[in-house]
C-alpha cells in the first residue's frame, strides 16, 4: 500500500445557528460529524453525495480552509502515530469520559505536534502543498486581474516550486548577485513569466491568453486557468470541489482529460468532489460517499459501482440514468428529501428514507467497519445485504439484463 | 399519429448592441400526440430559446422571432408577425415595433398559454412568486383557465348534497353518481391517499355546493357563457376559413381583456366565500396529490421558501398540468436537483404522461435523462437542429459527428475503462456564426464544402434526419 498522504481523524464541524434579537447561538448545523478519512498519495478520491451532505465543507476543512470544531488533520504522519490516534479517538467517543490517563494525553500531545490545525509552523508546510480549484469559475477568477497574474500569484506567495527555479533562475541570479536590487527584480519577473507561459502552454492555451482578463474566456478556458493557477506551485495534493458541474459535457470530458494528464506527470493527489456519479466512474480510483456528514460507505471504485453495499450507495447508483436506451434497470427510488443537517435523525441518519430500515437503526449509530478489504461500510445489516440478492443492485445487474436482451 | 405541434422555419434573433444574435435559425420538427420529443444540446445552442418562441415568451426587446410558423393544431400562433414590428436595415438595424397589435395578441395568446401549451420551468424557485403562497398560485391557473369543469363539479355536487353529507358523516365513499362529481369522487378514491384527504375533499364540496345554491343562477348563467367559450376555443384549433378565424380572436382577446389578474389575486388572498375558489382549492390539493407530494394540505398553505428543489418542482409540475394542457414543454426540468430526487421527479412525469397522453418536449443536456424519458430526439448546435431520429437511433446509430462526439464523451457509470473522447473547441459565437454547416470549425470530418454550403435537411432513414453534407439523400421539406 501507498504512504498516506493525509489523513483526519475524528473531524467535526458545527456551524453556529444564530437566532433571536441578541444573536445568541440557537442551533447548530452537523455538517461534518466525526468523520475519519485517509488519502494516500498519488490516488484519486471521489468524494460522493447529494447537495447539502458536507462534501464541500469536508473538503475544505482537509486543506485547512475551514477551521474544525473538534479534529486532527495530519500531513504524511506516522504510521504508528496515526494508528493510536485513531484508535484512542473510537475509544474516547465510546467512553463518553473526559478523564484522560499518560499515556494517553501522551500521545495527544505528539499529535498535537504534527497536526496542521494546531501547529503554526506544520501549516506554513502545509500550505505550500495544497491547492483547491473551486466549482464556478466565473467568481473564482479575480475579474480585474490579468491571467498572467493569476497564475503568477501563488508563486510569488510561495516561491517558485524547487525544480522550476532551478530552470529558469539559478544560473542568472547567482551571475548578477552583486547588481542592484533592481535588476534582480527584474530578471526574477521574467523567469515567472516564462515559468507561467509553460504553464498554460501545458493547459491548451497559449501565451496571448496571459494577457487577457477573465471575462474574455468561455467556461472551460476559465476553469483551465484556474487549474493552471492550482499546478503552479506543483502541489502534491489539490481539492477538485465540482471543478465540472458548470461545464457542458463535451467540455467536462477535456478537463477530466487535462486532469488525468497533469496527474501522470507530477503524481498530484486529487480529491474529487462531485454529485455527478458518472464522472466519479471515469475519474477516481476510489470513492467515499456521504450522507448528512457522515461517511456511510467507502471502497474502489470499480467495487462501489458493481456491488454497493449500503442502501443509501444502492438508491444512488441505480437513480443515475444511463444514456443508452435499451438498458431497463430496477430503481431504488428513496421517498422523500434529505433532512436537515440540524437536526439529524438519531442513530443511523438513513434510517427515515430505508426500506431496510429497523427499530435498532434508530437507536444506534452504526460505526464504519471493513466487510471486505478495502471496503467499508456503515450500516446495521451490511452483512445481510451483503448475502442476498440486492448486493448486485449496482452496475452488474445492468450488464445482465442487456446480455439477456 | 395525430400532429399536435408542427413547427417549421422558426427563426429567433436578439439584437444588443454588439450586432444580432441569430440565436435559432430555421428550426422545424414536429410533435405528434402523446410522445416525448427530447431535444439536446450544449449550453447557448438555442434549446430554451426554441421553447419560449413557442410559448411566445421572448422578451422583446431585445429578441425577434424573425420568421416561421408554429401551428398549434390548425392555428398558426406566428400569424401576426409581419403586423407586429418592422425591421429597418439601413446602416443600422431598427424595429419598429407596432405596440397595438403587440398587446392584442397577448391578450389572446393568454388563452392558449396555460391550457394549450404549458411550460416547465428550469428554476422552480424562480418561477414561483415568493409573495403568494403555493395555494394561491394554483388556484390562478384553475381560475383563468378552467372555470367549465369546475363549475360542472360543483352544479353536479350540489343536486348530490345530502348523499355527500352522508358520505362524510359515514367517512366513507360507498358508491359513485353518474355524473361530474362522481368522476371526481372515483379519482379521489382511486389516488388512495389516506381517509384524511377523502374528508377534507368531501368538507370542501359540500361547503362550495351549499355556497353554489345560494345564487343559483349567477352561477348557471355563468357555466353557460364559459362552455360557450371553451367551444370557440376549440373551433380556433379546427379547420376553419381565415375570416372566421378573426372573428374568434377578436371575440377571445375582448373576453380575456376583462379578466382582471390583480383583481383575482386580491380575491385569492382575502377569504371570499366563493364557491369558485373553495373548488379550485380543492382541485389544487387532488393536484398536488396527483404528484406525490406527501402531507399535501401542509404545503398548500405554505410560501415557496418553505419548501425544497424537488417539492417546488413537483408544484411546478402540478401548476402545469393542471388544465390538461396539449403540449407540456419541460426546460431542463431536473437541472437544479439530486440525482435521488431526479429520479422521483422523472417518475412522475412518465406517469402523469402515460395517464394524461400529454406531449411533451422535453428540454435537457444530460443524456442520460433522454435515453430515459423520450421517444424522438433532436439534437441541436448552434441554433440548428443537426440530427433528428428515434431515441434509439440516436443512441445505437448516430450518423452526424457532432452527435457521435457528443455520445462518446460523456462518461458512462457502466462503462470504467474507457477513456473520454472530445470534441475539441467551444460552442461558436452566435453574433458571427461559422459559414456554412455551424459545426464546421469543431468537425473532424470536415471538407471544403462544409465551409461554404449550409447542409440540407436529409433523409437518411425512416425518420432519421440529419443536416451533413457527408449524407446523401432525399431533402426534407418541411412544409409539406
Amino acid at each position: 500500500m501507498n504512504d498516506i498522504l493525509i489523513e483526519g481523524i475524528g473531524i467535526r464541524k458545527y456551524f453556529p445557528i444564530k437566532g433571536g434579537i441578541s444573536g445568541r447561538t440557537v442551533g447548530y448545523v452537523y455538517a461534518v460529524d466525526n468523520v475519519n478519512i485517509t488519502i494516500y498519495k498519488g490516488e484519486t478520491v471521489g468524494l460522493v453525495g447529494e447537495s447539502g451532505c458536507g462534501k464541500t465543507t469536508l473538503g475544505r476543512l482537509l486543506i485547512d480552509l475551514l477551521e474544525p470544531t473538534t479534529g486532527f488533520l495530519l500531513f504524511k504522519p506516522d504510521k504508528d502515530l496515526s494508528e493510536k490516534v485513531k484508535k484512542l479517538y473510537s475509544e474516547l467517543s465510546n467512553k463518553n469520559t473526559k478523564i484522560l490517563k499518560k499515556e494517553e494525553k501522551n500521545i495527544i500531545s505528539q499529535a498535537g505536534q504534527r497536526d496542521i490545525y494546531r501547529n503554526k509552523s506544520m501549516k506554513k508546510v502545509f500550505r505550500k502543498s495544497v491547492q483547491i480549484v473551486f466549482q464556478d469559475p466565473v467568481s473564482s477568477l479575480d475579474p480585474r486581474m490579468l491571467i498572467k497574474d493569476i497564475i503568477a500569484e501563488p508563486i510569488y506567495v510561495n516561491g517558485v516550486p524547487y525544480d522550476a527555479g532551478i530552470k529558469y533562475l539559478k544560473g542568472e541570479v547567482s551571475a548578477t548577485s552583486d547588481d542592484n536590487k533592481k535588476a534582480r527584480l527584474k530578471l526574477k519577473h521574467e523567469a515567472v513569466r516564462n515559468y507561467c507561459t509553460d504553464i498554460i502552454s501545458e493547459m491548451g492555451l497559449n501565451q496571448d491568453h496571459l494577457y487577457r482578463f477573465p471575462h474574455e474566456f468561455s467556461g472551460g478556458q476559465r476553469q483551465r486557468i484556474a487549474i493552471a493557477r492550482a499546478i503552479s506551485i506543483r502541489p502534491e495534493f489539490i481539492v477538485l470541489d465540482e471543478p465540472t458541474s458548470a461545464l457542458d459535457v463535451s467540455v467536462q470530458a477535456q478537463i477530466l482529460n487535462l486532469l488525468k494528464d497533469l496527474q501522470k506527470k507530477y503524481g498530484v493527489t486529487y480529491l474529487f468532489i462531485t454529485h455527478n456519479l458518472a464522472a466519479v466512474r471515469a475519474f477516481s480510483d476510489r470513492v467515499i460517499v456521504m450522507y448528512l456528514g457522515k461517511i456511510v460507505e467507502e471502497s474502489t471504485t470499480d467495487e462501489i459501482f458493481e456491488y454497493p453495499i449500503h442502501p443509501y450507495t444502492q438508491a444512488l447508483i441505480s437513480a443515475i440514468p444511463i444514456p443508452d436506451p435499451k438498458l431497463k434497470r430496477n430503481r431504488v427510488i428513496l421517498s422523500g428529501d434529505v433532512p436537515s443537517p440540524s437536526n439529524p435523525p438519531s442513530g443511523c441518519r438513513f434510517h427515515t428514507r430505508c426500506k431496510f430500515a429497523q427499530p435498532i437503526c434508530s437507536q444506534s449509530e452504526p460505526q464504519l467497519f471493513e466487510i471486505r478489504k478495502g471496503h467499508k461500510v456503515a450500516c446495521h445489516f451490511a452483512e445481510d445485504i451483503l448475502k442476498s440478492e440486492t448486493a448486485s443492485a449496482g452496475i452488474k445487474k445492468v450488464s445482465d439484463v442487456s446480455n439477456s436482451e | 399519429m395525430e400532429k399536435v405541434l408542427t413547427v417549421s422555419n422558426l427563426k429567433t434573433q436578439f439584437f444588443i448592441y454588439e450586432g444580432v444574435v441569430k440565436a435559432i435559425d430555421d428550426v422545424s420538427f414536429t410533435l405528434r400526440k402523446g410522445e416525448v420529443l427530447g431535444i439536446v444540446g450544449e449550453t447557448g445552442c438555442g434549446k430554451s430559446v426554441t421553447a419560449y418562441s413557442i410559448t411566445r415568451l421572448i422578451p422583446d426587446p431585445p429578441g425577434r422571432i424573425i420568421s416561421g410558423k408554429i401551428m398549434l393544431g390548425n392555428l398558426n400562433l406566428l400569424k401576426n408577425l409581419d403586423k407586429e414590428a418592422k425591421i429597418i436595415q439601413k446602416k443600422r438595424i431598427k424595429i419598429v415595433r407596432n405596440r397595438k397589435i403587440i398587446r392584442k395578441n397577448d391578450y389572446f395568446l393568454n388563452r392558449i398559454r396555460g391550457k394549450y401549451i404549458s411550460m416547465i420551468f428550469q428554476e422552480p424557485m424562480a418561477a414561483l412568486n415568493p409573495v403568494y403562497t403555493v395555494e394561491d398560485q394554483i388556484v390562478e391557473t384553475l381560475f383563468l383557465h378552467n372555470l367549465t369543469k369546475m363549475l360542472k363539479i360543483i352544479k353536479s355536487s350540489s343536486k348530490h348534497l345530502s348523499e355527500l353529507v352522508k358520505f362524510r358523516d359515514q367517512k366513507e365513499i360507498s358508491y359513485f353518481f353518474d355524473d361530474d362529481v362522481g368522476e371526481e369522487l372515483k379519482k379521489i378514491v382511486s389516488a388512495n391517499k389516506g381517509q384524511e384527504s377523502i374528508l377534507k375533499h368531501l368538507d370542501m364540496l359540500i361547503e362550495s355546493s351549499k355556497l353554489y345554491l345560494k345564487k343559483e343562477a349567477k352561477y348557471e348563467k355563468m357555466l353557460i357563457k364559459s362552455i360557450e367559450n371553451d367551444k370557440i376555443e376549440e373551433k380556433l384549433l379546427s379547420n376553419i376559413s381565415q375570416e372566421e378565424e378573426d372573428q374568434i380572436i377578436k371575440i377571445l382577446t375582448k373576453e380575456s381583456k376583462k379578466i382582471n389578474l390583480i383583481k383575482i389575486s386580491k380575491k385569492l388572498k382575502r377569504n371570499t366565500r366563493d364557491p369558485l375558489i373553495i373548488e379550485a382549492r380543492r382541485e389544487a390539493l387532488f393536484l398536488l396529490e396527483s404528484v406525490n407530494i406527501p402531507n399535501a394540505y401542509r404545503v398548500l398553505k405554505s410560501y415557496p421558501h418553505e419548501l425544497s428543489g424537488g417539492m417546488l418542482q413537483r408544484v411546478v409540475i402540478s401548476i402545469s398540468l393542471s388544465n390538461n394542457p396539449y403540449v407540456l414543454i419541460a426546460d431542463e426540468p431536473t437541472t437544479a436537483l439530486d440525482v435521488t430526487v431526479q429520479a422521483q421527479i422523472l417518475e412522475i412525469l412518465k406517469n402523469l404522461q402515460k395517464n394524461n397522453k400529454t406531449s411533451i418536449i422535453l428540454i435537457t443536456h444530460d443524456l442520460g435523462v433522454i435515453a430515459e424519458m423520450s421517444d424522438r430526439v433532436a439534437v441541436m448546435y448552434a441554433g440548428n437542429i443537426v440530427e433528428s431520429a428515434s431515441t434509439d437511433d440516436i443512441f445505437h446509430n448516430p450518423k452526424h459527428p457532432y452527435t457521435i462526439g457528443l455520445l462518446q464523451s460523456i462518461p458512462r457509470i457502466d462503462n470504467p475503462d474507457k477513456k473520454l473522447k472530445t470534441v475539441p473547441g467551444s460552442v461558436p459565437n452566435l453574433i458571427n456564426p461559422p459559414s456554412g454547416c455551424r459545426f464546421n470549425p469543431r468537425c473532424p470530418l470536415a471538407f471544403d464544402k462544409c465551409k461554404l454550403e449550409k447542409p440540407p435537411t436529409i433523409e437518411v432513414s425512416d425518420g432519421h434526419t440529419v443536416a451533413c453534407h457527408l449524407f446523401s439523400g432525399k431533402e426534407v421539406y418541411n412544409d409539406e
